[in-house]
């Protein structure tokens, strides 16, 4: 029901955002302010220059029904014409904006008979700065003046163009330069919050996607500036074209994060390895190939780039679909996290194809009081993939409380089973001296009340002996440290072999004396339990045990001619159970195969590999 | 007769013991306890001044125990002759008492009579002494058996694995065949190589066919 209620409230909020934003966009167009609705744009392949009336018949018209200026990869120029009156009776300045910042000439032409005189001059290759976030130009009409202008574009092949045009009274383009920047500076506001979020998520959990996340942040912040103008207001006149680099290089290193950021976020890693290793190899290619044609030969790539254009265009389906791909993976693991970054993908897939579209083929325009849309579908998803790390971090923390109260019972639980082991053990050897050894010397006591038989003494003071040298015994071979391993294991055998009548073949092979107790004693045990396993379930005849002593390891190889074990004897006993929690002390490998085949069957046999030096 | 008592030194780390020891000791015609240490350093502090007749020595001692002790005797050339006295009624113990130099083992619940026949025995003969009911060592231990037996003493499993080295079938196939995970018959491989002296497959075949292994 959780679940529900939160993706109910999640539809909600995305709801009421686009909701908003309709209203929004419902109030903006003011139609009258957009000059590429009321003028005609003609085109040419070539470059006339300078412009000249008598060049007019070398364009023709566009004829297309856009609300904005697009001049495809192969116009070299363009023009548009439009007649403008000043209805006032003082004359008035008209500010003529372009919203494209990377435009590379554009020069403004007020008709004069059969003249044109240039009033305008700006984009990349003008030689100044624009005198704001954006290109922009005055014009100023007297009072009833009307008058032709000429708006010339000249831009070099290979590079589509698309702008809005804006022909605004200059009281109306300051308020609205002030709504965009108020809203531009909370873009930026909140990039900021979000990168100080994820620096600080990393500084307290060591979470290291977070930082990736950061880093995307600050990439995704310098396109956006560079795409708003800012950053051509920041670079030196002379080199705008710095600018239009930087852009492509933070949507390339931008593009980049974002992908080992989601790579990670959705720990492709786990769930679609090969695909995160196609996806690597992808994005390395599609990014060098960027660069080395964007500024390594640019004549190739004007040569190339129609099929350069198509690769890069695939490549960057790929990665979107393979992001989808992995999305609709981790969904199946991690709903609530995979819903939240799926949202926010969707926002910048959108807006990004929106983007290119608008830009490289002049298909779309969206945008809100003058800006693209991409800033606000920015907005979105910083806000959603700030959540999705929210909720990883949250789930990060609870998986590893849940880890630490599961090592707590772990620990009381052995705990316990130490105590349990230790009153249990009390209680035997308790029992031992109570009814063996205590009742002996009680018999010995009342021997000597009587008339003492010095046989008879002697007979129970030697049983008295034995029984408490076989008690020490069991408690600590004490005598490893003696004999060593070998020598104990020997004592062993001989018993096993006197009473029950097993064969044991024993060898060791270049095994170390001097192995340290604490290992010795373990490997006993082990060897105590793999015997009475053979007595008690094997119906065996003879065993040979080996002990090699191996460069880096040691092997402990057991094997018997009994009866192996059958398949209903599934599960293991308390004794192989006790064997393999000493070996996984020992750091040691355990293999225990029971086989059944001919006459003579081995059926366990366990290598102990322990990778360390013993000696 | 009772012209030179010999000198006995107990190394012996409970005191109620060695008293006791002490005082039967003296009751023997023809032996002198003359010093009872505790531990190493004070038997050799003690040795320093001169070698005793006999040396009695429990194995259970602080810091060197009886073995090592033993052992740096007969690295240091230390030639005392020693009756091993403890609880310890093991073959291997006794084996390896005998084969580092001592020449009498005796347990702690033997008789007097039995301690005496010791002495005089260990004063009298290089012979090993038996204490009552102390368990025979074994001349030729399995542990200790010569090399060559010990290394063509192939185990059944071993056996089925070098014959499917020598038809020269690898690891991962032999695993398959005898249903048992290769690391098993990596490990198995690798102790044959070892147990057989050889270090390549080529070996081991020239080997097993030269002795007959298979």
């Amino acid at each position: 029901m959780k679940t529900n209620s939160s993706k109910r409230n999640l539809g909600l909020i995305t709801g009421f955002l686009f909701l908003g934003l309709a209203i929004l966009k419902a109030q903006t167009p003011n139609r009258l302010e957009n000059l590429r609705l009321y003028g005609e744009l003609y085109t040419s392949t070539q470059k006339a220059s300078p412009f000249h009336l008598n060049r007019l018949s070398d364009f023709k018209e566009q004829n297309d029904k856009r609300s904005f200026v697009y001049l495809d990869f192969a116009v070299s120029q363009a023009y548009l014409d439009f007649e403008l009156l000043n209805p006032n009776t003082q004359s008035t300045t008209y500010t003529l904006s372009f919203s494209y910042p990377f435009i590379e000439d554009v020069r403004v032409y007020k008709r004069k008979r059969n003249t044109l005189k240039e009033i305008g001059f700006l984009g990349l290759t003008s030689g100044h700065s624009p005198n704001g976030r954006s290109w922009n130009t005055q014009i100023t009409l007297a009072p009833h003046e009307r008058a032709n202008f000429y708006v010339v574009f000249t831009k070099s092949e290979g590079k589509p163009l698309a702008t809005d045009m804006n022909l605004h009274t200059k009281g109306r383009f300051d308020q609205l330069s002030a709504l965009q920047n108020t809203l531009i500076g909370s873009y930026f506001g909140l990039t900021l919050i979000s990168i100080l979020f994820a620096l600080f998520i990393f500084y307290a959990t060591q979470y290291s996607n977070a930082l990736l996340y950061a880093l995307y942040l600050i990439s995704l912040g310098v396109y956006m500036a560079a795409y708003l103008g800012y950053i051509n207001l920041i670079i030196p006149a002379s080199n705008l074209d710095n600018g239009r680099l930087l852009y492509v290089l933070a949507i390339e290193f931008s593009t980049l994060i974002f992908v080992l950021f989601a790579q990670e976020l959705l720990q492709a890693k786990k769930y679609l390895p090969q695909l995160k290793r196609v996806v690597e190899i992808i994005i390395g290619v599609q990014v060098a190939l960027r660069l080395v044609f964007h500024f390594i030969t640019p004549s190739l790539y004007e040569a190339q780039v129609a099929l350069f254009m198509k690769f890069w265009y695939a490549t960057i389906l790929f990665l979107v679909c393979a992001v989808i791909a992995e999305i609709v993976v981790y969904l199946r693991y991690n709903k609530k996290v995979g819903v939240y970054f799926a949202i926010s993908y969707l926002f910048m897939t959108l807006a990004s194809v929106f983007m290119l579209l608008h830009h490289s083929f002049g298909l779309v325009k969206v945008t809100f009081f003058g800006l693209s849309q991409i800033l606000f579908a920015s907005v979105l998803e910083i806000l959603f993939l700030s959540i999705t790390l929210s909720l990883i971090i949250r789930q990060i923390y609870s998986d590893r409380n849940a880890l630490a109260q599961k090592l707590l019972v772990q620990q009381q639980k052995f705990l316990n089973a130490y105590v349990q082991g230790q009153e249990e053990e009390r209680r035997r050897l308790g029992a031992e001296l109570h009814d063996n050894i205590g009742s002996r010397v009680s018999n010995i006591r009342r021997l000597f009340s009587t008339k003492p038989n010095k046989k008879d003494v002697e007979k129970e003071l030697d049983q008295v002996c034995t029984e408490i040298r076989e008690m020490a015994h069991a408690l600590t071979p004490a005598d490893i440290q003696l004999v060593g391993l070998a020598g104990v294991l020997e004592d062993l055998f001989q018993e096993v072999e006197e009473t029950e009548g097993l064969k044991m073949q024993f060898n060791t092979y270049q095994f170390p004396e001097d192995l340290d107790e604490e290992k010795a004693t373990h490997l006993y045990r082990i060897v105590q339990e793999l015997v009475q396993n053979v007595i008690k379930h094997a119906k065996a005849s003879t065993v040979s045990m080996q002990l090699f002593g191996h460069d880096e390891s040691l092997t402990l190889s057991f094997e018997d001619d009994g009866q192996g074990l059958s398949a209903t004897d599934s599960g293991e006993g308390i004794g192989l159970q006790n064997i393999r929690s000493r070996v996984d002390q020992l750091k040691g490998q355990f293999c225990w195969t029971p086989v059944h085949k001919t006459a003579l069957q081995s059926w366990s046999l366990f290598p102990l590999n322990i990778p360390e030096f013993w000696y | 007769m009772n012209t030179n008592p010999k000198t006995v030194v107990l190394c012996e780390d409970h005191l109620i013991v060695s008293d006791g020891l002490s005082s039967l000791i003296h009751s023997f015609k023809g032996f002198q306890v003359i010093k009872a240490v505790s531990n190493y350093k004070a038997l050799l502090d003690f040795f320093s001044k001169g070698l005793p007749d006999i040396l009695v020595l429990d194995l259970n001692l602080p810091d060197k125990n009886g073995m090592e002790i033993l052992r740096e005797f007969r690295e240091n050339g230390i030639e005392v002759p020693t009756l091993v006295l403890t609880m310890y009624n093991k073959s291997s113990i006794i084996q390896k008492s005998k084969s580092l130099g001592a020449r009498g083992f005796l347990l702690k619940n033997c008789s007097s009579e039995d301690l005496e026949d010791a002495l005089n025995h260990v004063v009298q003969s290089e012979k090993f002494y038996y204490g009552e009911g102390v368990r025979r060592a074994l001349e030729n231990s399995r542990g200790q058996a010569d090399d060559f037996t010990k290394s063509v003493q192939l185990t059944p499993r071993e056996k089925e694995i070098v014959i499917c080295l020598c038809e020269g079938k690898k690891v991962p196939d032999i695993a398959e065949i005898m249903n048992i995970s290769p690391l098993t018959v990596e490990t198995h491989k690798k102790n044959i190589y070892k147990k057989l002296g050889v270090d390549s497959n080529v070996k081991l075949v020239n080997f097993a066919h030269e002795n007959q292994l298979i």
